[in-house]
């Protein structure tokens, strides 16, 4: 009977076109950060001076072109370093972030506030207290502050964005609790003994599950153009590395010889969060029994 | 529609407020088509309350809702006609809809709370349905609301003008939803199961006052699956259950001797006060599935004759 | 672990004797100060006999719902006495009252609120059993014991496999039985159950009572607006008003010789499925 169900979810699954279209957005990303050092034509770092601001291969190919120098499908920019490498390094960057992020944002935040609404009185009132007071806080300058006090590096600009974002989680979830836990069936639970530890993990949490689904890759797109934003300012990763915020900002003092070197990221990344949103909200569609 | 029985064409017979005749709606939706209103048939005379009654999936919410070009996207009317005061209104747009609603015809519901804006004043929603419908303004305004609550039997009009819904009791924001129903005398008053929600001492007033308010020239639609208020209310009635009219009558007429064994399923399942005794006998799964099936034949007909 | 069939409970099962229950009222609050309480339910006496039906009329505001929970002390009350069989409730410590509720069950009103909408039918049934381990070894995931359940309340068993929202709300009201049924009380409370059900439902809902009450022996507090339900079900009667007992007793007296002006009341706006145009204007002179 279990097993019937689980390929009806599949079927689902894969009839879902946010689900499909979502899914090979992110299954793409994923392939190309796992098999970066094979799939990159070249390395990211090495640069060629002669080879610098070459448009990309991929419109059009200069007529005099060497044909035994290597092609770059994208372009390279103005170190000469190979645009689509670097984009390819890039999703390993952006991946990394978006989930790990993400995810430690959605434990940190979801935990807080699912105990904030589901005790209330003076757990709830110090933990709104402390959401309220963080959240006065200008986000993009605390994590500025931040990265300037740790330092640079992938963990610093994980750790500015679970510190900045963790109440948005927090608010909602605890919101959510709360008019869960105003339900009957909340009151039937804890009629028959069982412990808010686990009401708030079998009872309360497959309904405030959907929501997570969403907030968790809304997050995760949230958590891409962060990081663009502190590669952008400098405050990311060490500069040698390719992330896409760093590419955006190196390729906006060119914009007018070499557009490509900052459309190409803006593209990759607008695709990664579209892809990661669609993703999410297919899940949820399929996996909410009350939706379907 | 059995109003007219009797009359033997002695009394001249005005038209009918509202004239439903041989109604057939569908729902297409995701390839599928279910029908849900089989070649309805019924009439609101004027002067009178008739009462469309059913359980729920029975398809009189979906009357209602034609009555008022309310349906949903998704139904479509195949055949049949509706006739609002006069006019034939069965393939209306919204536009033109928009003519006849709050003017022509109005609807009383059953949750006040959700009838009403909880954060709008009620004497500022009353002057939006009297601007709108007469172009009322001002103290003009002022002087309709307070005349309207009054006609409600509403305690001290004024004060209740300036509070909001929530200060109200449920049986007062029924009064308000009843006088906006009926701000603009319209023809059509449809209510939809509108003492549901009540207490049954403040239900009695809410049914005593639509009484009252039956104007002339106006015919109410009382859509309730209450036997009790039927009887108590209304003069004419219409049985319905999977979107067929199954009988119709005057009120004392099938009450005395009820023709089709839903009806009769219907008074037996009905508690009654005054026989402590009697069991109450749910509607038998038998019988329903005789209607399901019928309902099914029927379509299979309409197939056919289409 | 299997419970022996329900021992002859001893007598009377429910003693109520001046209950008294407030609530803060937020709507007073002032800036500073703690809510000033305001009187929801003022000197409650009944008995609760095992196997009888107690039914409690009253309207919106007479605290009817906010006795079901001081009943079953999701609400303590503040004065009077609550007894289970002799027992002071009140002064019960947290394993009594886990074996009080189990004993005392209570089904809600709104059956969309009061089943986990995430959860298949069977599994809300059988929750009570899998939470205080009384599952049979050989079903651990208590599907037997759901499917037993939900036969005992007319429901195929097949609809344990659904979600509540795929049931109609008669359906919903009896997996909320069944659920309450479950752990085999000695009484169950009612409240509200029947309201917003069509007649059929609501039919087979008392009949679904009336044979848990002949068949185990179940005692009833059937908490409704609905005089002439009260009326074919329950033998004892209890009107509230404002949190105050107006009336008491035997239901067939009460009904017959009402002795308060608001039984009368409520009496003469009950319409009755039978044609009477003069009714509406009718009032019995108080």
């Amino acid at each position: 009977m279990a097993g019937r169900a689980e390929t009806r979810l599949w079927q689902r699954l894969l009839r879902n076109p946010r689900v499909v279209v979502g899914g090979l957005v992110c299954l793409f990303m994923v392939v190309l950060a796992l098999g970066a050092p094979w799939i990159a034509p070249a390395d990211p770092q090495a640069q060629d001076l002669i080879a610098s601001f070459e448009s990309p291969a991929l419109l059009s190919t200069p007529a005099d072109a060497d044909p035994d120098a290597p092609r770059h499908w994208l372009g390279t920019d103005n170190l000469g370093r190979d645009v689509a490498s670097r984009m390819i390094y890039g999703t390993r960057i952006a991946l990394l972030v978006a989930v790990v992020a993400a995810t430690l944002t959605a434990l940190v935040g979801s935990l807080l506030g699912a105990l904030a609404g589901f005790y209330g009185g003076k757990v709830d009132a110090v933990i709104s207290r402390l959401v309220d007071v963080w959240m006065s806080f200008p986000p993009v300058l605390l994590a500025i502050v931040l990265v300037s006090v740790i330092g640079t590096g992938l963990w610093s600009v994980i750790a500015a964005i679970v510190i900045v974002d963790w109440t948005r989680f927090c608010r909602v979830v605890r919101a959510e609790t709360q008019a869960q836990k105003a339900l009957d069936y909340v009151t039937s639970a804890r009629m028959l003994g069982l412990s808010p530890l686990r009401i708030l993990a079998s009872e309360i949490f497959p309904n405030v599950a959907p929501l997570l689904i969403t907030l968790v890759t809304l997050e995760m797109g949230v958590a891409i153009v962060v990081e663009a934003i502190l590669s952008f300012v400098g405050l990311s990763l060490a500069s040698g590395t390719s992330t896409w915020g760093g590419m955006i900002g190196e390729g906006r003092l060119y914009v007018n010889q070499a557009p490509w070197l900052m459309v190409l990221p803006m593209l990759a990344m607008m695709t990664a969060v579209l892809g990661l949103n669609a993703l999410g909200d297919g899940l949820r569609r399929e996996l909410d029994p009350v939706v379907r | 529609m059995s109003d007219m029985k009797g009359a033997h064409g002695a009394v001249p017979v005005a038209a009918p407020v509202l004239q439903i005749d041989n109604l057939h709606v569908e729902v297409r939706q995701a390839g599928r088509v279910t029908p849900i209103l089989r070649g309805v048939t019924l009439s609101v005379s004027a002067g009178r309350i008739h009462a469309l009654v059913g359980e729920s999936g029975g398809g009189k919410s979906m009357v209602a809702k034609a009555a008022t070009g309310l349906l949903p996207e998704s139904a479509v009317t195949t055949r049949g006609r509706i006739v609002l005061d006069s006019q034939d209104v069965t393939s209306w747009n919204e536009r033109r809809w928009r003519t006849l609603r709050g003017r022509t015809v109005s609807m009383v519901l059953q949750d006040p709370l959700t009838a009403l804006n909880p954060v709008r004043r009620i004497g500022a929603q009353m002057a939006d349905v009297l601007y709108l419908h007469q172009g009322l303004r001002g103290a003009a305004v002022d002087a309709e609301n307070l005349r309207l609550l009054e006609q409600v039997q509403m305690r001290d009009p004024a004060q209740v003008l300036r509070q909001y819904p929530h200060q109200l009791s449920g049986g007062m924001r029924q009064r308000v939803v009843i006088a906006m129903a009926w701000a603009c005398r319209p023809r059509l008053i449809i209510c939809d199961e509108p003492t549901t929600a009540l207490d049954v001492t403040v239900q009695k007033q809410v049914l005593r006052l639509i009484h009252k308010l039956v104007g002339e020239g106006q015919g109410v639609l009382m859509v309730t699956h209450d036997l009790g208020v039927v009887a108590k209310l209304c003069h004419s009635m219409s049985v319905i259950h999977g979107g067929r009219i199954l009988e119709s009558g005057s009120v004392q007429d099938v009450f005395a001797q009820p023709q089709h064994a839903y009806t009769r399923a219907l008074l037996a399942a009905t508690p009654r006060f005054d026989r402590p005794g009697h069991t109450l006998v749910p509607v038998d799964d038998g019988l329903i599935e005789q209607l399901d099936a019928e309902a099914r034949a029927y379509d299979r007909c309409q197939a056919v004759l289409a | 672990m299997t419970r022996p069939m329900n021992p002859i409970a001893p007598s009377p099962l429910l003693q109520v004797r001046g209950l008294g229950l407030s609530l803060p009222d937020i709507a007073r609050k002032r800036f500073f100060s703690a809510a000033p309480l305001k009187r929801i339910l003022r000197d409650v006496h009944f008995t609760l006999e095992s196997g009888a039906t107690l039914g409690v009329i009253g309207e919106s505001g007479s605290g009817k719902s906010t006795l079901a929970r001081a009943l079953t002390m999701l609400m303590p009350p503040q004065d009077g006495e609550l007894l289970f069989q002799g027992r002071n409730v009140r002064s019960f410590g947290a394993a009594d009252m886990v074996a009080y509720r189990t004993q005392v069950q209570l089904v809600f009103q709104d059956p969309m609120s009061a089943l986990n909408p995430r959860r298949r039918v069977r599994d809300i049934v059988s929750q009570p059993l899998r939470v205080l381990g009384q599952l049979a070894r050989d079903d651990r995931d208590g599907a037997h014991a759901a499917a037993q359940l939900l036969e005992r309340v007319g429901l195929a068993s097949q609809l344990g496999g659904r979600y509540p929202h795929e049931l109609s709300g008669g359906q919903r009201q009896r997996v909320g039985i069944a659920r309450a049924l479950a752990l085999r009380p000695l009484a169950l409370i009612a409240d509200e159950v029947t309201s917003g059900l069509d007649v059929s439902a609501q039919a087979r809902i008392v009949a679904l009572l009336e044979q848990m009450q002949r068949d185990n022996g179940l005692a009833l507090v059937f908490i409704s607006h609905d005089l002439s339900l009260v009326r074919s079900l329950c033998d004892q009667v209890l009107i509230l008003r404002e949190g105050v007992v107006v009336e008491h007793g035997d239901a067939a007296n009460i009904f017959a010789n009402p002795r308060h002006a608001y039984t009368r009341e409520l009496l003469d706006s009950i319409p009755l499925p039978e044609p009477d145009p003069g009714w509406l204007e009718r009032q019995t002179v108080a």
